[in-house]
């Protein structure tokens, strides 16, 4: 009895953590980490903050493949992940206020045709506090929360192929 | 003995011109430099190494290694020491001697068509590490499919799907005078899919030129960077990121300007950054830098463009950006408001209490904010709340991780602006404001000057060199607002009554960067300068009285629209300078400076400036200087100055014209 409680309980802790671990804000595999280095855009002089992004090992043509890109072109199934992680503020802005050019970005990386943007604006828009519903609300998490809305829906899961 | 002597020394002087020379060229320079050996591991069949040698006997009966488009593939540029790559990383040569020898070059590249195909990695075989090259090969020698194998290149051909350019865009950066790379602005390469569906702009992809490196010392970066103490690389990522960093985090505007290259020159544009990928080439401040290197790029995969300057002394991005278009390779911009630009055009547009009601959503107190929001109509409210989120994002910086308080604010604006149903008003083409033109639009950067003067008791002529780029007389279009950046700025005067010629001034660099007061955008003021000059303190003759001099200082400035436009500002400086002419060889003080930069009507501007230095240590005679300047434009290229100045004892006036080159 006793060994059986502790096998549930180490295995419920184990699958905790895969969980706590997957849903661990991945920055956009660490790219979101790179762009912002140097994140401070009041009083910066004297910097040499010219190509901030000087991750050439990342973004070197000849770099062959890593994590999440392959001489600079992000992987397919990376697009959504990495775009959220380095534009989630932009995003944000825009998803609230129902336009703009990242949010049409986005709804075209989640696969919507170009006729169904406007239907996936002021979806979002309308759901704003269902995808990000704190001020702590991570670029994975709001992802999720984004294709689970858009699963449930019956026009936006047509029209947007995940 | 003598004789011997002698052509002992002959020979040392020989050998010891020969020693540079061989130190540049490598160690080969007495190498045959007709023929190239084939590579080694040759091809198995008899059949394709006669083949490989009856494209070799071609290309040197034509000698083609000669024609344009093989020497802008290899970057060759012809020099005191020969044609010569300027690629300097060896994996761009399949030949030892192929960076001083573009012939040897093209043969081993020929050769290196026909090795068998490498056991691991296909990619690695010649004809996919320079797909460029084999195009034009293929294109100009006629290559036969069945004797010459044409090799897969899955990762070259999975990133040029990537890539799959349609379209191209040379993107400008507006200059950034907070970093001393960034002052005069940064072009880089936009590559555009062809779009459809919901492709914007921003999930393009770029091609960017720069200094590799993690230095985040300015003063460092721009010393070695200056000398050529970075290799330069091309790398590639997303728009968005692009933006981020230059829009978002620097606050700098973005021109994109379409490029006119066809279907073609695409292509070979796509296989040639491939073939630069694995190379890297030194990188100089002055004459090699981002917005050099992409002209020969350009020419590399178009022919038949001619922008790239044979031997710059310094290039300009504006000046190339400029060059483009006057060739008609480049097309009127698209213009991307950066993040500050944004926030200030969306601020115009409310009502001084809705202004202030957006700046307390953001820093004042949020219960009494919001309510007050909500008593406005929703137009105003969408307005309010975009402005004041703008505010939110530039204040803060654009990314992910921020503070708790910032988070919280922003997700209750956010929130409330989800329930607004008013759309947001787009930010076009700010008017009205300088520094909003496009950068070529400006005058040119290059100075020259011709002036006459009267001080007591004498005259002078004045002739005046100032290499780049403005200063706050200047025409103020496609300029940065209130700043002042020279180099190389010379001023040679001829004393009449003494009939000769002195050094007036000669500047190295002079930076003033003027930021007016700003509720939303507080910056200090500074500015930083160094050079020679003559102190003029009228009881010695000023070619006596030249001296090294350093000065920087910070100070706040404001805006007014008094009689025109008008900035005022207040510095304190600290002042150095070094020379024969001052008590016991230097001095070191400081002091206050304050001027009043008015701009009334489109052409004519006026520069009051007065200051009033005290020396703690060395030469301890104060310096009062006061400076009246004006300056009216004749076209934009030719302006007439006036200026007034008076030092300790010595009044001056002048009138001159300047020529932008």
């Amino acid at each position: 009895m006793l060994k059986r409680t502790v096998v549930v309980a180490v295995v419920a802790f184990a699958a905790a953590a895969a969980v706590h671990a997957a849903g661990q804000n991945d920055a956009g595999c660490g790219l979101g980490s790179l762009v912002f280095k140097n994140n401070s855009p009041a009083e910066q002089i004297l910097a040499a903050t010219t190509n901030g992004i000087s991750g050439n090992q990342t973004f070197g043509i000849t770099t062959g493949t890593l994590g999440c890109s392959s001489g600079g072109i992000i992987k397919a199934e990376k697009e959504r992940e990495v775009f959220i992680a380095v534009n989630f503020r932009n995003l944000s802005k825009e998803l609230a206020a129902g336009q703009g050019e990242y949010a049409t970005s986005f709804a075209g990386l989640l696969g919507c045709k170009k006729e169904a943007v406007p239907t996936f604006l002021s979806f979002t828009k309308l759901n704003y506090e269902l995808i990000i519903p704190t001020a702590q609300a991570t670029p994975v998490e709001v992802l999720k929360n984004v294709e689970t809305q858009i699963a449930a829906d019956p026009i936006l899961s047509q029209a947007c192929t995940l | 003995m003598e004789k011997a002597g002698a052509s002992g020394a002959r020979l040392l002087f020989l050998l010891a011109l020969a020693a540079p020379l061989r130190f540049a060229a490598g160690a080969d320079v007495l190498g045959d430099a007709a023929l190239t050996p084939p590579l080694a591991a040759l091809p198995a069949g008899a059949q394709e190494a006669s083949y490989r040698d009856q494209l070799r006997a071609k290309a040197r009966v034509t000698r083609l290694w000669e024609e344009r488009p093989w020497r802008l593939l290899l970057h060759a540029r012809s020099g005191w020491l020969g044609t010569r790559s300027e690629a300097a990383g060896p994996d761009f040569f399949l030949s030892p001697r192929g960076r001083r020898d573009i012939g040897a070059e093209l043969e081993a590249t020929l050769d290196g068509f026909f090795l068998a195909a490498p056991p691991t990695d296909p990619d690695a075989h010649p004809q996919c590490r320079f797909p460029a090259r084999y195009a034009w090969l293929k294109g100009r020698l006629g290559f036969d499919g069945a004797r010459l194998t044409e090799r897969p290149c899955p990762r070259f051909e999975a990133w040029r799907a990537g890539l799959d350019p349609r379209s191209a865009s040379l993107v400008f950066a507006a200059a950034y005078l907070n970093s001393p790379a960034s002052m005069y602005g940064h072009t880089f390469l936009r590559l555009d899919r062809a779009s459809e569906g919901a492709l914007t702009p921003l999930l393009q992809y770029t091609l960017n030129y720069s200094a590799e490196t993690d230095e985040t010392n300015g003063i460092v970066f721009a010393l070695r960077g200056l000398l050529g103490g970075y290799a330069g690389k091309f790398t590639v990522m997303p728009y968005y990121m692009k933006v981020q960093e230059y829009s978002n985090m620097e606050s700098r505007d973005l021109w994109e300007y379409p490029l006119d290259l066809t279907p073609a020159e695409l292509d070979l544009l796509a296989r040639h950054a491939w073939e630069l990928g694995q190379t890297w080439f030194p990188y100089y401040f002055l004459n090699r830098n981002c917005s050099f290197q992409l002209l020969p790029f350009l020419e590399a995969a178009a022919p038949r463009l001619q922008v790239a300057p044979a031997r710059p002394l310094w290039v300009i991005p504006a000046d190339t950006v400029r060059l483009l278009r006057l060739q008609g390779a480049a097309a009127a911009p698209m213009f991307r408001p950066s993040q500050r630009t944004t926030m200030r055009v969306r601020r115009a547009r409310l009502a001084p209490e809705e202004r202030r009601l957006a700046g307390d959503l953001v820093t004042g107190p949020m219960d009494t904010a919001f309510a007050a929001l909500d008593s406005l109509s929703p137009d105003r409210q969408a307005a309010v709340a975009d402005a004041a989120e703008d505010y939110l994002l530039y204040k803060w910086g654009p990314s992910p991780v921020r503070d708790e308080e910032a988070a919280r604010r922003e997700h209750a604006l956010l929130v409330k602006r989800g329930r607004i149903a008013a759309p947001p008003e787009p930010v076009g083409l700010p008017s009205g404001d300088p520094g909003w033109e496009p950068p070529e639009s400006g005058h040119r950067t290059f100075r020259a000057g011709l002036a006459r003067g009267w001080a007591k008791g004498t005259a002078f002529e004045e002739f005046s060199l100032r290499a780049a780029l403005h200063d706050p007389l200047d025409a103020p279009e496609g300029y940065a607002a209130g700043a002042q950046l020279e180099m190389g700025h010379l001023r040679l005067r001829r004393d009449e009554s003494a009939d000769r010629f002195f050094v007036q001034e000669l500047t190295v660099f002079r930076i003033l960067s003027l930021s007016p007061w700003d509720p939303w955008d507080r910056r200090t003021s500074w500015k930083a300068e160094t050079g020679f000059e003559a102190l003029e303190d009228g009881r010695r003759p000023p070619w006596e009285t030249t001296v090294y001099r350093f000065r920087t200082g910070a100070g706040a400035a404001a805006e007014a629209a008094v009689a025109g436009r008008e900035t005022f500002y207040i510095f304190a400086d600290a002042d150095a300078a070094v020379g024969g002419a001052l008590r016991r060889g230097f001095r070191l003080g400081g002091g206050p400076t304050a001027g009043i930069v008015a701009a009334m009507g489109g052409r004519w501007r006026a520069w009051f400036e007065g200051s009033f230095f005290g020396y703690a240590l060395g030469d301890g005679r104060p310096e009062p200087r006061l400076r009246l300047g004006q300056q009216v434009d004749l076209a934009r290229d030719l302006t007439l100055r006036l200026a007034l100045e008076r030092r300790r004892d010595r009044r001056e006036i002048f009138a001159g014209l300047n020529l932008h080159l």
